[in-house]
């Protein structure tokens, strides 16, 4: 039992909080993933960690075995996991419509078992190399911080804001969140259902897609379920369905991840080895203490 | 209709087929009049283990091949019978028990992974079936072991030589330990805290990590360890979490050296830690850079150029740590069915086995004793360095 000083943790928080909000916005991504097909047809979606596993490896792909130019490359791999997104919503959801919502959630975890095999089957290593966007670090007081956290960061306010938008100040994203509270009722006031389930499905591969990708630049097939609980616990506990909420989860998940393990470790001399319980750990006391999320709100919803 | 015809004729068809397939004198003609020798095979062609599988087979099959076209053993064929577990250990259990009721095999070679293998040892101690496995886990040793014999090394002779290197060749004494939590890494953290002392070292600190998380999490276990000043960061854990925080120590500017375990004995490692792999440090078996350890002309040498040079004529690849590991099983089995008889039962070739002595491999070389039946030490193993994106001696 070592105790070391208090004065060397908060010596190590810069570090800390940098590596937390890096894993945070991932998180964030993913979560708002699981978000926005919960709230335009109520499904789970498990396949939602396997579109980040296809975003990676899809850039591996188009810039290291095909040596396209990285920004298409980029491109070309979020279109073709949004695609994927796409014809799953397409070939397997659609379908259920008529089914109960938890038909259509135990088909998503088929999807996922099934993607993971494609990923297995195509790219069988245990990881492929990305290229960052732009490579090297910097240093901040306290913290080494690599310039890929700078698109992680870039790239994650960008697309909560234009999801926030997109949910709150169009007639689609209006439309998407109708058909979530009352498909039936969406429907009789002309809303197409099925549209806005595929337009979730698209919307969602292409945030996991974007996800996938900044991952710090390893790509695997065996990412996906990593990712999806991750997210899954950040869109709980922020409240699912609520943008600001999978910000707010996405942001405490990784920040905890972090600080925890290096308050064990520094200050109290035990080191644990699994970080992962923090996840679980966090999720199960939000869900006991507030089911509905940290920013849920009840059931009734205006749209 | 049409449908559901079209499908009996297809069954129909296929149980013809596979009948005609069985039937003795339907497949090769059988010359020689001696009964041929079963040997049973295990391992993972596919799942996760799939990189091993593939080249122990390839392995296998070779070395078969090139016993039989020498005329076998005592005008014995070797009869391999290969069964692909998946990766999966009721798969595993499945096959060996086809492998002993049905083809009535003298002994089992395999499995892949630890798991797979520990679900092969329970029916082949049960049968009294020797079995020699290719997957390194510490628990496979575990409770009784008479029958089960092993050909990598296992990190208790890699954990010994990395702490020898850091001991005597760095000549410092504070080791901070990130270890991968999966088998591999808590088989490492338990022989290096354990063994630590032996070696005047001491484990300041050790933190597991899981090989998924990002390079930010890295930096988060690199960060805490920094905090009690170690004089030597050794990490113990299969791809790609190693090269995650090779490449966040130079990130981060941490000059300290960087010891690895035989799990980034591959060249998938160089490949994802880029420049950060050059300095990196770590024990492997002599076959990784044998032309550099090994004389020209020793029999260890020759044995290892010998299995390259055919396997390369065979399948046009190089040979690895895994395809190795596939030759030296067969190898064990088939010198003591040449020491001791074509005619041996199992419970005689479990001993014969076990008398292995001075046994040149390509992983070492192995002696079994009734207390050890891992075979190889560390002195089977040498440091390795990367430099230049390159494996070096380290000496």
């Amino acid at each position: 039992m070592h105790l070391g000083s208090i004065a060397d943790f908060f010596g190590n928080c810069p570090q800390y909080i940098a590596n937390g909000l890096a894993n945070g916005c991932i998180y964030i991504l993913v979560a708002m993933g699981f978000n926005i097909i919960f709230n335009s047809t109520g499904i789970i979606n498990f396949a939602q960690g396997e579109f980040c596993m296809f975003g990676g490896l899809f850039a591996f792909t188009f810039a290291v075995t095909l040596g396209l130019p990285l920004p298409l490359a980029i491109l070309l791999a979020i279109l073709a996991t949004a695609l994927i997104g796409g014809g799953m919503e397409r070939l397997l959801i659609y379908p259920l419509r008529h089914a109960s919502i938890i038909t259509a959630i135990i088909a998503t975890v088929g999807a996922s078992i099934f993607f993971k095999a494609l990923g297995r089957l195509f790219w069988p290593k245990e990881a492929y190399k990305v290229p960052e966007f732009t490579s090297g670090n910097f240093t901040v007081p306290g913290a080494t911080v690599s310039r890929q956290f700078l698109w992680v960061l870039g790239l994650t306010v960008i697309s909560v804001v234009l999801v926030y938008l997109f949910f709150n100040h169009t007639r689609a994203g209006k439309a998407m969140r109708a058909c979530s509270v009352n498909r039936q009722a969406a429907s009789l006031v002309g809303i197409n259902v099925s549209r806005m389930s595929l337009y979730s499905f698209l919307l969602a591969a292409t945030l996991g897609g974007i996800a996938g990708l900044i991952n710090a630049p390893y790509a695997s097939y065996g990412i996906g379920l990593f990712l999806g609980i991750k997210g899954f616990t950040a869109a709980v506990v922020g409240g699912l369905g609520n943008t600001f909420g999978a910000v707010t989860g996405g942001l405490v998940l990784g920040l905890l991840e972090e600080l925890i393990p290096g308050f064990l470790t520094v200050v109290l001399g035990v080191s644990t080895g699994y970080k992962d319980a923090v996840a679980a750990i966090l999720l199960v006391v939000v869900l006991l203490l507030r089911p509905q999320g940290l920013l849920g709100k009840g059931v009734a919803e205006k749209v | 209709m049409r449908g559901k015809r079209t499908i009996l004729v297809i069954a129909v068809a296929a149980f013809v087929f596979s009948t005609l397939l069985v039937l003795p004198g339907c497949g090769e003609t059988k010359t020689e009049t001696k009964e041929p020798i079963k040997i049973g095979v295990v391992l993972s062609e596919s799942g996760p283990n799939e990189p091993l599988g593939k080249p122990e087979r390839n392995a296998i099959e070779l070395y078969a091949k090139r016993i039989n076209e020498a005329g076998g053993i005592d005008g014995h064929e070797l009869d391999v019978i290969i069964k692909d577990d998946q990766s999966d250990a009721n798969k595993a259990q499945q096959a060996t028990v086809e492998l002993l009721d049905q083809e009535e095999v003298l002994a089992l070679i395999g499995s892949s992974g630890t798991g797979t293998t520990i679900a092969m040892k329970q029916e082949a101690t049960a049968a009294e079936v020797p079995q020699v496995c290719m997957a390194a886990g510490a628990n496979i040793m575990d409770g009784d072991f008479t029958w089960i014999f092993r050909t990598p090394p296992t990190a208790t002779e890699a954990g010994k030589k990395a702490l020898e290197y850091i001991s005597e060749e760095l000549g410092v004494k504070k080791i901070a330990l990130l270890y991968d939590t999966n088998p591999f890494g808590t088989d490492g953290k338990n022989v290096i805290e354990a063994e630590a002392p032996e070696y005047g070292c001491e484990v300041v600190v050790s933190e597991g990590y899981v090989t998924d998380e990002s390079e930010e999490g890295m930096d988060t276990h690199l960060t805490n360890v920094m905090t009690y000043n170690p004089e030597v960061v050794l990490v113990w854990g299969t791809n790609p979490g190693p090269a995650k925080i090779a490449k966040r120590m130079k990130d981060k500017g941490i000059n300290l050296p960087y010891v690895g375990s035989h799990g980034i004995a591959n060249q998938a490692f160089i490949e994802q830690a880029g420049d950060a792999a050059n300095g990196v440090i770590f024990p492997a078996g002599k076959m990784l850079i044998y032309e550099q350890v090994l004389e020209p002309g020793s029999e260890e040498y020759e044995f290892i150029k010998d299995f390259a040079d055919a396997y390369y004529e065979e399948y046009g690849e190089q040979i690895n740590t895994f395809a190795g590991h596939g030759w030296d099983a067969m190898l064990i089995v088939c010198e003591a069915l040449m020491r001791g008889g074509a005619d041996m039962t199992a419970a005689e070739l479990r001993d014969e086995i076990e008398a292995t002595e001075g046994l040149v491999g390509t992983a070492g070389i192995f002696t079994y004793t009734p207390e050890d039946h891992n075979g190889l030490t560390p002195d089977d193993l040498t440091m390795v360095e990367i430099a230049d994106s390159k494996w070096e001696s380290a000496k």
